[in-house]
């Protein structure tokens, strides 16, 4: 490389070192801290909102699971004869409770199977949210 | 890096967002030029300079506080801009390191001619009309005065490939000096 080149590349050097910094879009700063303090807000209400999906799911399913043992036991001591004859309904000879009618039984039975099945669906419903859910801090980590 | 910048990476980095705005303060300048040098658009500059500082500050934990945080800030840019254009590093693959490159770490002072504001701004266009590899190199080397072993590990590059994109560049810019000054000695 010949003087002349190395002037122009001193030129150009000289040059470039002083070129002057765009200047900042305003606010930047802001928007920056903005950005951390909106993701830290996301993280915390995502952490609360997992500790609740398991509860949700957990106690809907256990509920379910008490009144289909609690349907089953009181069918088999219909089966058995236990039960008041004229109802459904789990009347056990030790409660003294009187019998019920035919038309409260059944409003019992449609009141109980509805609690059942709103029961399962809401399982469900919470089953499918948090299995919809779970990738997403999967994501996260995997970015980090 | 200065004790009160340790100091405020430490702060920052045991939680403390005011300590991180102060960071911010300080190098979101460069960050943004090395971004808007790059990639030549002001919102994709801007975009990148804000996604850097966000991967900064969840990152901060596993930073050593030794290190330089503006290298560190540099490399989230360079791997942002590496997403955002495929095809940069893609260009720097392509760049053979040439054996016959030897960059001297300054050039000598032969004779300074008088930088005209024209030809200040020409040289300005020049480096803005080189492809993004070159315009990053040359933004590395020249606005906070990296070493080449620095542009290498900001831009996870070889050194022959550093060496190399720098001298096709300045090799460029000089052919446009040159025609320059001829066009005007006419």
């Amino acid at each position: 490389m010949n003087d002349s080149s190395h002037n122009t590349d001193h030129l150009i050097e000289k040059t470039l070192e002083q070129r002057p910094l765009a200047p900042l879009p305003p606010g930047f700063v802001n928007r920056v801290m903005a950005q951390i303090q909106g993701a830290e807000g996301e993280v915390t209400r995502e952490a609360i909102h997992y500790k609740l999906e398991l509860l949700d799911v957990a106690l809907p399913v256990l509920g379910a699971c008490l009144v289909v043992l609690a349907l089953g036991l009181s069918g088999r001591l219909d089966f058995l004869g236990i039960a008041a004859p004229v109802t459904w309904s789990p009347v056990l000879p030790i409660t003294g409770l009187p019998a019920l009618t035919q038309w409260v039984s059944s409003n019992w039975l449609a009141l109980i199977g509805l609690f059942v099945i709103a029961e399962i669906c809401l399982a469900a419903l919470f089953c499918t949210w948090w299995w919809l859910d779970q990738p997403l801090p999967l994501v996260d980590i995997r970015e980090t | 890096m200065t004790q009160a910048e340790q100091h405020l990476i430490q702060q920052a980095q045991s939680g403390d967002k005011a300590a991180f705005a102060a960071l911010v303060e300080v190098h979101a300048q460069f960050v943004y030029n090395l971004a808007l040098r790059t990639l030549s658009n002001p919102q994709e500059a801007e975009d990148i300079s804000q996604e850097t500082f966000f991967r900064a500050w969840k990152g901060l934990p596993d930073f050593r506080a030794k290190a330089n945080l503006r290298t560190w800030l540099y490399r989230i840019t360079v791997n942002l801009c590496y997403n955002r254009l495929p095809r940069l590093k893609a260009d720097f693959a392509a760049l053979e390191p040439e054996d016959a490159v030897l960059l001297p770490e300054k050039s000598r002072t032969v004779e300074t001619r008088m930088i005209t504001a024209e030809l200040r701004e020409q040289i300005y266009t020049a480096v803005d009309e080189l492809p993004e590899t070159y315009r990053l190199l040359i933004t590395l080397r020249h606005m906070d005065g990296y070493s080449y072993e620095e542009i290498a590990d900001v831009t996870q590059m070889s050194l022959g490939t550093v060496k190399t994109g720098l001298f096709r560049a300045r090799q460029r810019l000089r052919q446009t000096l040159t025609s320059y000054e001829e066009t005007n000695d006419e």
